[in-house]
């Protein structure tokens, strides 16, 4: 047996790897805070009802929408994922700071964290123009302002169907 | 060099993602290593981001020569290419959309360079495909346990809000028809995830015996090839992986055993 093996020639290794498969097993079974290299590896595993509204961003540049089906995954993956990021990211940063902070308070390690190293907030105006240059980048033409609408859509009658009108989300405007 | 050419030809390296914000994780590691401020200090020097790809490129050249050339630093190359590789992922993955997930294989790789007697070889080898075949196999028991696999649905749910942006598009070419076709009927996108899990599932082989690991391989390869082209995920840097079951079945006599 590969362990009885490991140990003989190595004790130290085997407990080693025995630990870590003890601990990544614990870890999987609590389902809450990981620790890097051990992480929750689900793959999809969590419930995706097909019944779920499903939000989808709309990016106007001057008077025309941006053809999301004309961009390659990593193009299209870069715009949805930074606008659910800038949605989310201050509150989410707060909530995870004080939660490590507490849990970790235990140690030494909670008291040496300290907040605006872990909560920054981006700049409304350096978000735009970062924004505006990922989508120049992307759409290969000089933009410095865009409209961000948000469309809800539902899966009805064997199709994705919008529900309700776009509605207004962000305005970036940064200067040429 | 090939997955990160990808990541650098698509803008998703440190120096061309020139981030401005993150989203920080509960994440033991990575609060643990935040307390360095370095996510301060990359958000706001360009040379630190692009030093920061610099070495993350370099080191595995780096490892290569020394493992090949038998040299005697090769154990501190491996220790500060592990650190390495957990720092640029964690900080990757605060950045931008890609998952921590993506970075594990250039985090646990390099272990098995690190012992320099041939049977050390064996044991760190064999360690990593361990955890490896963990990985696997807990992924699908997760989804037993949140019940997922019970969903007739699930798959189709899944490719939903993976294209989401991509169908309200509505394009009529193959890849959106056949991603139209699969939600539409959910039992055979639910036959693709039940293959899916069972395959996770099938890992569990590898802890008993090696004697299936070029199956695994295949399943493993057959799970990367479906996430390129189905899921749109590149989980190319996992190709690695790979190698932990082609060369698995290596006699131990080889390895002085």
């Amino acid at each position: 047996m590969f362990l009885k093996e490991f140990y003989t020639y190595r004790p130290k290794g085997a407990i080693l790897l025995v630990a870590f498969i003890i601990v990544f097993v614990f870890l999987n079974i609590k389902w809450g805070a990981v620790a890097f290299p051990i992480n929750v590896y689900g793959m999809y595993s969590g419930k995706y009802p097909l019944q779920d509204t499903q939000w989808v961003y709309k990016i106007k540049t001057g008077e025309s929408f941006v053809d999301f089906t004309s961009l390659s995954m990593a193009e299209r993956d870069k715009l949805q994922y930074s606008l659910d990021f800038y949605g989310k990211y201050k509150s989410n940063n707060v909530i995870v700071f004080n939660t490590m902070k507490r849990v970790l308070s235990t140690l030494i390690i909670g008291k040496l964290m300290e907040e605006e190293k872990y909560t920054p907030v981006a700049d409304s105006i350096q978000y735009a123009r970062w924004f505006n240059h990922l989508l120049s980048d992307i759409l290969n033409k000089e933009i410095h302002s865009c409209l961000i609408y948000t469309q809800s859509y539902v899966w009805q009658m064997n199709q994705l169907n919008p529900v309700a009108t776009p509605q207004k989300k962000y305005q970036f405007v940064s200067e040429p | 060099m090939l997955s990160f050419g990808w990541y650098f030809y698509y803008g998703l390296t440190l120096s061309k993602v020139n981030p401005v914000l993150f989203v920080n994780r509960l994440d033991f590691t990575r609060n643990i290593l935040m307390l360095t401020n370095l996510q301060g200090m990359l958000l706001k020097y360009f040379w630190l981001r692009v030093s920061f790809d610099v070495i993350y490129c370099l080191l595995p050249i780096l490892l290569a020569f020394a493992v090949l050339k038998e040299k005697y630093y090769t154990k501190w190359v491996v220790v500060v290419t592990i650190l390495y590789n957990m720092c640029y992922g964690i900080f990757m993955a605060s950045f931008t959309y890609i998952s921590l997930d993506l970075y594990i294989a250039w985090f646990y790789v390099p272990f098995v360079f690190y012992p320099n007697t041939a049977k050390g070889y064996y044991f760190s080898f064999h360690s990593i495909r361990i955890v490896f075949l963990l990985i696997f196999f807990t992924a699908g028991i997760w989804k037993i346990r949140t019940g997922a696999i019970f969903n007739t649905d699930q798959m189709s749910g899944i490719l939903l809000l993976q294209h989401k942006q991509y169908l309200a598009g509505n394009p009529s070419n193959w890849f959106s028809q056949l991603v139209y076709f699969l939600v539409q009927h959910s039992y055979y996108s639910y036959v693709l995830y039940l293959l899916g899990t069972i395959a996770e599932l099938a890992f569990i082989i590898g802890f008993f015996t090696k004697k299936y690991d070029k199956w695994l391989m295949v399943a493993f390869l057959l799970f990367f090839i479906a996430d390129y082209f189905l899921m749109r995920i590149n989980y190319s840097n996992w190709m690695v992986f790979a190698g932990l079951l082609y060369f698995s079945q290596l006699k131990k006599e080889k390895y002085e055993i």
